[in-house]
This record gives structure tokens, C-alpha cells and sequence, in this order.
């Protein structure tokens, strides 16, 4: 194959060489940054959140009558929910929360020793944790194990304390990160903090994954107890049995009374992937968009070797009439394609970093690898083999007499 | 109808300049039937295209039916294409896809002319030609010959001041060949001009006039007598205008 | 003439329909999600209140009091504080809010039947400032009375669309009587509550005086910081407790001036007094600063406006080369066709025209396709369903940018097309 007669041939037609040269460049750039938030979208969604999700229902509830705004009347209906919702015969677990884990948005407070002067500023990593007012079996239900002392027990309930005495001092659990971070080098059990006495460490849960300290947090055995405050159910449901568990649940609460308004009821599968469907969907829309990109720059390497192929059909007549095979001719319109390729992969590499910048400025972006820049090259090389394969083909029909032909 | 003093035409390239045309003289006049011979590479292409103003010229003026072109701008050039010249190619230039009457139509476009205008001079063209019934073939349908009847067709329609023919019957065979000559000595003989370029030297001496070029200049220049119009086909109907 | 070259273009299809889809198809994909992502992006950075946004502004302050100060310079403000600024009456209009939600009926209604009603607790001055139109009776007169509005949904919803002005609801176990009913009100993005995720909510259904909305305890529905605790809100009017919105009417740089006098001198007496510890850092946003400092543009759809912007680029320069082709393979036909008298204008006119025509395909097809494009974006991003539309405005936008763009792939090939030998022809 003699490259200067190719790159010869190209530069008779410089400017739709150019241009698709320029295409495949730009497609490289856009597949690669697509490719690099579709693997993180990937990872978020595959890392190990420390918890149970599947057959886990969460039911979003609020009251609705008036009847609720006393505290003694809201505790009594939401232990009768609890009873009836226990009573399925699908439920293995029941328990509440103020908040899920995987939140955004919620309930946080700041904790330090016992001792650490009021006046003081509170180091960032302990200020605004996400803190969790929960039911009993809330870890139970979730999967989640005690890493260091004990589970929640009935005495430790705090709801009705705090009810008398909003200063109250509650038994509480950390997570592993947070007790370790308060207490390095010691356990933190049996402490005395700003936000409660320690009884108990769980082992980390992803509770704020998108933020720097992922796994801090405090859970408090309480129901708040006010009609406006967000509260969910969550049951530990049979396999296999969740949509009908989901209804039957419905009811059950309906059924205690009717005065509520059930604002949501999901799975945590659900709520995982909806937490993290803001990375998904965009890598989905940036496959999307690469998907169409790669479709139009097909069309391009198709035409481009189509339109070249008639241009030079005498050319190759003559070839054939001088003793190129089919074969050669093939791969004559072939490697052209390839050449293409070739320099547009050399040049892709500005275009992913360009590009990689240029979205950095607006969203976080992963820094570009080898790796995923050589897939996309193989991507867009067979994208752009296949593309050119059938002009290519065509190309080699063209009869040794074209060669002879004057008009 | 056409003067050409002095004409000269140079191509030039990079390394090389070609004088395709030289101090070319000429004059045409209104009804003549002029054959234009010479071998390959002589300049005669390089004439027809001048002559036809499809080519511009470097030194010289050329005036076509009393409009002296130079310095026409393309509107003007274009405008002096369509109403005074036809041109008569010899692998027929017809659009493959388009019918007879749409191939014949395609110069009338550019003249403004009425829907009906147009019709009646495209009936009346193909009729001339002999292919009156055939509107709506395409020339894939038709004989090389009858594909070189329409590009006349397509020639006469816009009732040309002066045919440019190049080697109309070069790909046809004798007897059709034939034909187109009769054809084109008919329409010579009812008024019109005609340029003809041709290698065959028969077909040269069929017509009232023959020069020769070589090298870019006339060389040779003889005059014929005027031929007789074939009396056995009459030409009874006039142009509609 | 034109018609003329309309018959060219429909016979051109007709010769190669392929290719006429092909470029069709690549410009419509590029225009048509560029066009989705400007929609929304135009949504996103509307003036939500024409005339006026340059005049009012949230009101930051610094006036924390705990020991840590990790929002700095914040949006929610102490009753307190919020009270001492419009009670100073230093700007030209000012008014305080916080976001609740209750459930309503109709205290006349029989069915038990409640509906959420997202609720602004807020001031009688709110609407004035914030534009609202009343279709119905007026604001409150008594900060103190169980009076409300309630907006043009749930009158529709509650009682038909009619003048409800002195029907009364039951909201948390109270009677209110309505004295205002307003007009249709569409405000986007929602800069009087922009934060928290809230910018493109609807306007609220129900407006309360924040007095009886505090005194009743309407629990607060976005961000609330305290350093003390507390059971019920009606404790928190003298207690360190931010929540409290506040935004001023200023119209000009002098009452600015004057206001931020004012409110930095208020701070520094706060400080003096031990009130608070923290350095005097109050500012003032207007509208779009507001907007802009709470990023309710949508970080991932502008970035990914960005790539539809290079995608569309691709998108021409693939028409591009397949016109290209296109005007190559159809020389032959341009060239007789100036042979017989057309002439390089009237050439390159047929050429513009198709691409006029070509770019009105792609406009019509690229709206189809933005369309579908926006109600993936519904499915993919719920925060952006409420921005997920084609405004008309962006159709025209649309019109423009396919022409442009078909223009713009046809430009260079047709030049290259006129510009080549005619003698060409004759062999």
C-alpha cells in the first residue's frame, strides 16, 4: 500500500477530507467524555451502600385531619400502624424514620464531646450530620450490623422525653466513620455528646454519598410526632411479593385511619437508582447524543468513500487493468478510511481533553484515561470500517474496461 | 452575426502556457454552415467554447450579432447563451431522468415565457425533429440518434441565432449519422447559422464552408458553393414565436 | 422562477431520496435536541418578573449565632430580624415569607377530602412586591385575622373558578375566610423561593399572614437552621431560628444604599450587644444575582447543551460534505444548464432555495424530534419536567437555526459549484 498516493488522493478532495476528519475528531471527544460519565454513573450506582435494598418498602405518610397535631393522638395511630403493618403476613420488619438513607435534603445536627467548650467552633466534619429519628428494628430491617455496642431497645425510646423536655438527652447510635472520627483511638461507646449518650455503633451506610463525609451520621430512637414533619414506614417484605405487599399495606393504613395521605410508597431499589438517576440520566443523554453522533459521522465515512470511489472510478479502472485484484482495490478504499481514522485519532486526543474542559467548567467531570480513549478509537474505527465497507465493495465491481472507456 | 478578430486564448498552468486560440480571425455570416475541422489539441474545442461563450479569451473581440461580448458580465453572457446560441454536444447531454419535452424545456426556463409559449415551441421543436409523439420518453427509451434529435430539439426551441454543433454524429453510426446532416442542412436552409466541429471530412464538404485548424490558427480556408436546400423536404411552418 | 426551482427541488428528491433523508435527517437531530436543551435552558433563564427585577432583592445576612458560621452570609433570617427590616420601613416595599404546606377543604364541604396546598406564610406587601394580579377582593388588612388568598388552581379546584371571596376553608383544624382570589400566575423560575431544589415549583396555592401562620404553627417547609431547640413555631419569635425569607423593593442606587446602611448598622448593634459573633456580611441580591447565586440553571443540561451545540456542528459539517457530494455528482446538470442560458446567479439561487426548502424539512422534522426529546427529559429529570416545554418563541428560534444551518452546509458547495470551467461541457 503506498500511503503518499493515498494521502495524495485525500488532498485532492482537501476540504471533505477536512471535514470529516474535523467529525471524527469531535465524535471522539464526545464519546469519550460520554464514556467517562457513563463508567462513573456506573460506579456510583454499583458501590456497596452497607445496607439492605432489595425487599425493602419505604411508604412516604402524612396526616391530613387536625386530629394529628396532638402529639398523644399521632403516636397512638402510628403504633397501630406499626401493629397492622407487622400483622402482614408478607412483613417481616417494620419500623419508621424521619429520613432515608441516600438523602439530599433533611435533618442535621452538630455533635462534639460532652466536653468541647460551647464557644468553640465545631470542626467541619462533624458539623450538619444528617440525624435520623427512627423506630426500633431500623437497623435490623435494613441489614445493617452493630459494629461496636447495641441495637436500639424499647427503653431507649426517646419520643416522649423529648415530648416533656426539648433539652432532653437521648441514647443515641453513630456510625462507624462518625465514632471513629469523635473518638480516634478509643471507643465511643458509653460517651456523653452534645446530641445524646452513645450506646451503640453500626456499621457505615451510604447516607449522603455525594457529599465528603458519606457515612456520618446519628440516629435517635424518637418519633418527632408532628403531623407536618416528614415520616416514613419501612418494611422488610417476603421475596417476590412486593407489589401485592405494597397494596395490602395501603389498606392496612387506610384502615387504621383514613385521614392520611400516602405520598409515595417505593422500593429502596427504587429509591437507589433515584437518587443517583441525576448522574444516570445525563450519561444516558450524553450515550444518546454519542449514539447519534457516531450514526452521523457513519453517513459521513459512507458517503466520503462513496462519492471518492465514482470520482476515481477511471483511476481504479486502470489499476484494475494493470493487475490489481479486487482484494487491493478493497483495501485501497479501505485504508483511506483507515488513514482517516488514523489522524483523527491522533488529533482526538485535544478534542477529549478540549471538550473534557470545556464541561468541567460546568459539571464535575472524571479526568480522561487511555483506556477509555482507545475504546472509543476502536469504537469509532469499526463505526467507520463499517460505514466504509459497502462503497468499498461497490468500488471493486468497477470492470478493468472503465480503464479503456473515452467517455 | 459572428466576428472574431484577433482572438487569442492562453491557458496557463504552474509550469506550463498553452496559446490554445492565436490571433484568431473569423467572420460568420448570418445563414452560413460552417464546418470546423483539424486533429485533436488544435484549438478547436477551445473556438467552439469561445464561440459559444462558455470560455472566456484572453487579446481580442468578438462581437455575436452585434453585441460585442467582452466584458459582459456572466448575467449578460448567460442571457446572450440562452436567446442567441444552441449548442449541439455529441454525446447529446440529456438529462437522464427527464422527459423528452422536460430536456427540451430546459433552456426555455430561463426566458420568462409563458407555460403555453413554452409548450408550443417545445411541440413545435420536436415535431421538427421528428420526435412529435414521443413527450414523454425518456432518452434512455430512444436511439443514439433520436437522443441527438432532442438535444437539436432542445437546441432550436429557443430559436437560436446561431447552432454550435460538436461532432454531432460522432458516436452515431452512418446511417443515423446521415440523418442528423440532413437534419442540420434543413435547418441551415430555413435561416439558421450553424458551427459545426467535425473530423469526418465528408461531412466537411457537405456544407457551404470549411476551415481548418491547427496550432490555434486558420489555416486552411475554402469556400464551397452554396449548397441547395433538399427539395424534397419542405419546410413549411414557421417558428410560432 | 421560483416555483421553477420547487419543481427542481421536488424532481431532486424524487432523483435521490436517500440522500435528501440522509441530510435531512442528520440536520433534524442536531437542531432538534439543540433546540430541546435551548428551550429549556430559556425557561430556566427567564426574567421571572420583567421591570422589576432589577429592584428587588433577597436579603442576606450574617447574624448567626452559634459558634459555627458554615453558610456565612445566609438567606433565612431570624423572625427578629426579619421584622426589625420591615418594620424600619427603610426600603420602598418590602415583604417576609416562609414556605409551609397544609391540607384544605372547604369548611362547607362534606367529604373529608383535603388536597396538599404548597402555602406562602407572608405579608400583605408580598403580592404588590412580588407582582401578583388579584382576580378577586384584595389582600389581608389585618396581619392578625385568619384571612387568606389562595390562588387561581385551587379556586378552580375548590370552588370552580368562582368568586370565592368570603367562602372559608378549614386548614390544620381552623376556619379561614378567603378575601383574595388571584389571576392565573405563572412565575418562572420561582425566584421568591429559588432555593432548595424549589425554583421551578408553582406559585403557591395559599397565602397566610406569617403571624397567624406562626401563631398556629404551619410547620416550615424548607431550610431552618436554630442554635436553640424548640417543640412548636410559635416559640421561635425570640429564639435563634432562621427560616425567615426576606426581600426589599429598592428603586435605585440610592435606596440601596441606604438599606444596606441600614441593615449593616442594625447588624453591628446586634454584634455590639453580644447577639451574634460573627463579622457584618450582609448582602443584597436582585433578581438574576439571586437566580445566579442559587444555580437554578441546571448544571448537567447546560453542559450537555454544550455537546448538543458540537453535535449540531458535526451535524453540519456532515451536510455539508454530503451537499458537497451531492453538487458534484450533479455538476453535470448544473453546468447545461448554464450552457443553455442559466446564469451562476440563477444556478446558486436554485441551490439556495432547495436549501431554503430543505431547512423548512429539517425545522418541521427537528420540532418533532425536540419534542419527543423534551418528554425524555420529563421521564429522565424530574426536577426539570417543569421546564420541559417548547416555548413558541423557541419555534421561531428553531425556524432560524435550521435555515441557518441548511444555508450554512450548502453555502460552500454551491460556491465551489459555480466556480468551475463551463468548457468543461463540451467533452
Amino acid at each position: 500500500m503506498n500511503i503518499k498516493a493515498l494521502i495524495k488522493s485525500m488532498l485532492l478532495r482537501k476540504f471533505a477530507t477536512g471535514l470529516l476528519i474535523f467529525q471524527l475528531i469531535l465524535t471522539l471527544g464526545l464519546a469519550c467524555n460520554s464514556l467517562l460519565l457513563s463508567i462513573e454513573a456506573n460506579d456510583k450506582l454499583s458501590r456497596d451502600v452497607g445496607f439492605e435494598m432489595d425487599n425493602v418498602v419505604a411508604i412516604q405518610i402524612r396526616p391530613t385531619s387536625e386530629a394529628f397535631l396532638d402529639a398523644d393522638f399521632f403516636l397512638s395511630v402510628v403504633d397501630e400502624d406499626m401493629a397492622a403493618l407487622k400483622a402482614l403476613l408478607e412483613v417481616s420488619f417494620v419500623s419508621y424514620t424521619n429520613q432515608l438513607p441516600l438523602m439530599h435534603g433533611g435533618n442535621f445536627h452538630s455533635i462534639e464531646d460532652i466536653n468541647y467548650p460551647e464557644d468553640a467552633p465545631v470542626d467541619n466534619q462533624f458539623n450538619g450530620i444528617p440525624t435520623y429519628y427512627t423506630g426500633k428494628d431500623f437497623f435490623r430491617l435494613l441489614g445493617a450490623n452493630m459494629f461496636q455496642g447495641r441495637d436500639f431497645e424499647v427503653a431507649d425510646n426517646a419520643t416522649r422525653g423529648y415530648l416533656e423536655d426539648t433539652d432532653f438527652e437521648p441514647n443515641i447510635i453513630l456510625t462507624r466513620s462518625l465514632a471513629e472520627a469523635l473518638y480516634p483511638n478509643e471507643s465511643a461507646i458509653g460517651k456523653q455528646t452534645s446530641e445524646g449518650r452513645i450506646i451503640g455503633v453500626v456499621s457505615d451506610i451510604a447516607i449522603t454519598p455525594s457529599r465528603q463525609y458519606a457515612h456520618h451520621g446519628i440516629f435517635k430512637f424518637r418519633n418527632m410526632a408532628r403531623a407536618q414533619a416528614r415520616l416514613f414506614y419501612l418494611l422488610k417484605v417476603t421475596p417476590g411479593k412486593l407489589q401485592e405487599t405494597k397494596n395490602k399495606a395501603i389498606e392496612a393504613l387506610k384502615k387504621v385511619h383514613p385521614e392520611r395521605d400516602i405520598r409515595d410508597i417505593f422500593t429502596m431499589t427504587q429509591h437507589h437508582s433515584d437518587y443517583y438517576k441525576e448522574a444516570t440520566s445525563l450519561a444516558i443523554l450524553f450515550s444518546l447524543l454519542t449514539a447519534f453522533m457516531l450514526f452521523v459521522t457513519m453517513i459521513s465515512s459512507f458517503a466520503h468513500a462513496h462519492f471518492h470511489a465514482s470520482k476515481q472510478k477511471k483511476l481504479i479502472g486502470i489499476r484494475r487493468a494493470l493487475g490489481a485484484r479486487k482484494k487491493d482495490v478493497l483495501l485501497y478504499v479501505m485504508s483511506e478510511n483507515w488513514l482517516i481514522s488514523v489522524i483523527a485519532a491522533g488529533l482526538g486526543i485535544a478534542s477529549v481533553i478540549a471538550i473534557n474542559m470545556l464541561l468541567g467548567k460546568v459539571i464535575s467531570m472524571p479526568k480522561p484515561d487511555v483506556t477509555s480513549y482507545l475504546s472509543c478509537v476502536i469504537i469509532v474505527f469499526i463505526s467507520g470500517t463499517l460505514a466504509t465497507w459497502l462503497p468499498a465493495w461497490k468500488t471493486t465491481k468497477i470492470a478493468p474496461v472503465t480503464a479503456t472507456r473515452t467517455v | 452575426m459572428l466576428s472574431m478578430k484577433n482572438i487569442s486564448r492562453v491557458y496557463r498552468s504552474e509550469t506550463i502556457q498553452t496559446h490554445a486560440l492565436r490571433d484568431f480571425s473569423l467572420e460568420v455570416e448570418k445563414g452560413e454552415f460552417v464546418a470546423v475541422t483539424g486533429p485533436s489539441g488544435s484549438g478547436k474545442s477551445t473556438f467552439l467554447n469561445v464561440a459559444g461563450l462558455l470560455d472566456g479569451f484572453t487579446q481580442g473581440e468578438y462581437t455575436l450579432d452585434g453585441t460585442n461580448v467582452s466584458g459582459l458580465s456572466d448575467d449578460d453572457l448567460s442571457r446572450l447563451r440562452n436567446e442567441k446560441i444552441g449548442f449541439i454536444f455529441q454525446n447529446y447531454n440529456l438529462i437522464p431522468d427527464y422527459s423528452i419535452f422536460d430536456n427540451v424545456d430546459m433552456p426555455l426556463r430561463y426566458r420568462g415565457l409563458s407555460a403555453k409559449q413554452r409548450r408550443n415551441r417545445i411541440e413545435y421543436a420536436l415535431e421538427l425533429v421528428g420526435l412529435a409523439s414521443r413527450h414523454n420518453y425518456l432518452p434512455s427509451q430512444l436511439s443514439g440518434g433520436q437522443q441527438q434529435r432532442v438535444a437539436i430539439a432542445r437546441a432550436l426551441a429557443g430559436e437560436p441565432k446561431i447552432l454550435l454543433a460538436d461532432e454531432p454524429t460522432g458516436n452515431l453510426d452512418s446511417l443515423m449519422a446521415r440523418q442528423i446532416m440532413d437534419l442540420l442542412k434543413e435547418i441551415n436552409a430555413e435561416g439558421s447559422t450553424i458551427i459545426m466541429v467535425t473530423h469526418d471530412p465528408d461531412q466537411a464538404r457537405e456544407v457551404n464552408r470549411n476551415i481548418q485548424i491547427i496550432d490555434g490558427q486558420i489555416t486552411d480556408y475554402s469556400i464551397y458553393a452554396p449548397m441547395q436546400p433538399d427539395s424534397s423536404i419542405a419546410l413549411d411552418k414557421q417558428l410560432p414565436a | 422562477m421560483f416555483l421553477y426551482y420547487i419543481h427542481l427541488f421536488a424532481r431532486n428528491v424524487k432523483r435521490t431520496p436517500l440522500f435528501f433523508a440522509l441530510v435531512a435527517l442528520t440536520l433534524s437531530i442536531g437542531i432538534g435536541t439543540l433546540l430541546a436543551n435551548l428551550s429549556m435552558l430559556s425557561l430556566m433563564y427567564k426574567d421571572p418578573i420583567p421591570g422589576k427585577s432589577e429592584q428587588i432583592f433577597n436579603v442576606n445576612m450574617n447574624t448567626y449565632a452559634g459558634a459555627n458560621n458554615r453558610f456565612g452570609s445566609m438567606h433565612v433570617l431570624r423572625y427578629s430580624d426579619a421584622k426589625a427590616i420591615l418594620d424600619s420601613k427603610v426600603a420602598n416595599n418590602a415583604t417576609m415569607h416562609y414556605s409551609s404546606m397544609v391540607y384544605s377543604r372547604r369548611a362547607d364541604s362534606q367529604d373529608l377530602t383535603r388536597y396538599a396546598s404548597p402555602t406562602r406564610a407572608t405579608t400583605a406587601s408580598f403580592f404588590d412586591v412580588m407582582g401578583a394580579q388579584f382576580a378577586y377582593g384584595e389582600p389581608w388588612k389585618n396581619k392578625h385575622s385568619n384571612n387568606i388568598v389562595i390562588g387561581h388552581e385551587l379556586n378552580a379546584k375548590l370552588f370552580g373558578g368562582a368568586n370565592s371571596v368570603g367562602e372559608k376553608l378549614e386548614l390544620q383544624g381552623k376556619i379561614y375566610t378567603i378575601v383574595g382570589v388571584l389571576k392565573p400566575w405563572e412565575m418562572r423560575p420561582l425566584f421568591y423561593h429559588a432555593s432548595e431544589g424549589k425554583a421551578f415549583d408553582k406559585t403557591d396555592d395559599i397565602f397566610v399572614p406569617i403571624e397567624v401562620a406562626i401563631d398556629n404553627n404551619w410547620a416550615v417547609f424548607a431550610r431552618t437552621m436554630s442554635t436553640d431547640s424548640y417543640t412548636t413555631l410559635d416559640q421561635t419569635r425570640q429564639i435563634n431560628a432562621y427560616y425567615i425569607q426576606v426581600f426589599v423593593e429598592l428603586l435605585d442606587d440610592k435606596q440601596r444604599l441606604a438599606f444596606q446602611t441600614f441593615i449593616d448598622g442594625y447588624a453591628n448593634q446586634l454584634k455590639e450587644k453580644g447577639n451574634h459573633r460573627h463579622e457584618v456580611d450582609n448582602r443584597l441580591y436582585n433578581v438574576k444575582e439571586w437566580l445566579d447565586e442559587n444555580e437554578v440553571v441546571n448544571k448537567d443540561l447546560l453542559a450537555f447543551t454544550i455537546a448538543t451545540g458540537l453535535f449540531l456542528l458535526v451535524c453540519i459539517f456532515n451536510a455539508n460534505s454530503l451537499m458537497l457530494s451531492r453538487y458534484q455528482a450533479s455538476q453535470f446538470e448544473a453546468n447545461l444548464r448554464r450552457a443553455v442560458g442559466a446564469s451562476k446567479k440563477q444556478v446558486f439561487f436554485q441551490g439556495v432555495v432547495e436549501s431554503i426548502i430543505l431547512g423548512f424539512i429539517c425545522a418541521l422534522l427537528s420540532f418533532v424530534l425536540a419534542f419527543s426529546l423534551l418528554a425524555l427529559y420529563r421521564q429522565l429529570f424530574d426536577e426539570l419536567a417543569p421546564v420541559a416545554e417548547l416555548p413558541l418563541h423557541m419555534l421561531v428560534i428553531g425556524f432560524g437555526v435550521a435555515l441557518t444551518s441548511s444555508l450554512l452546509s450548502t453555502v460552500y458547495p454551491l460556491i465551489q459549484g459555480t466556480r468551475t470551467s463551463l468548457a468543461s461541457i463540451l467533452k
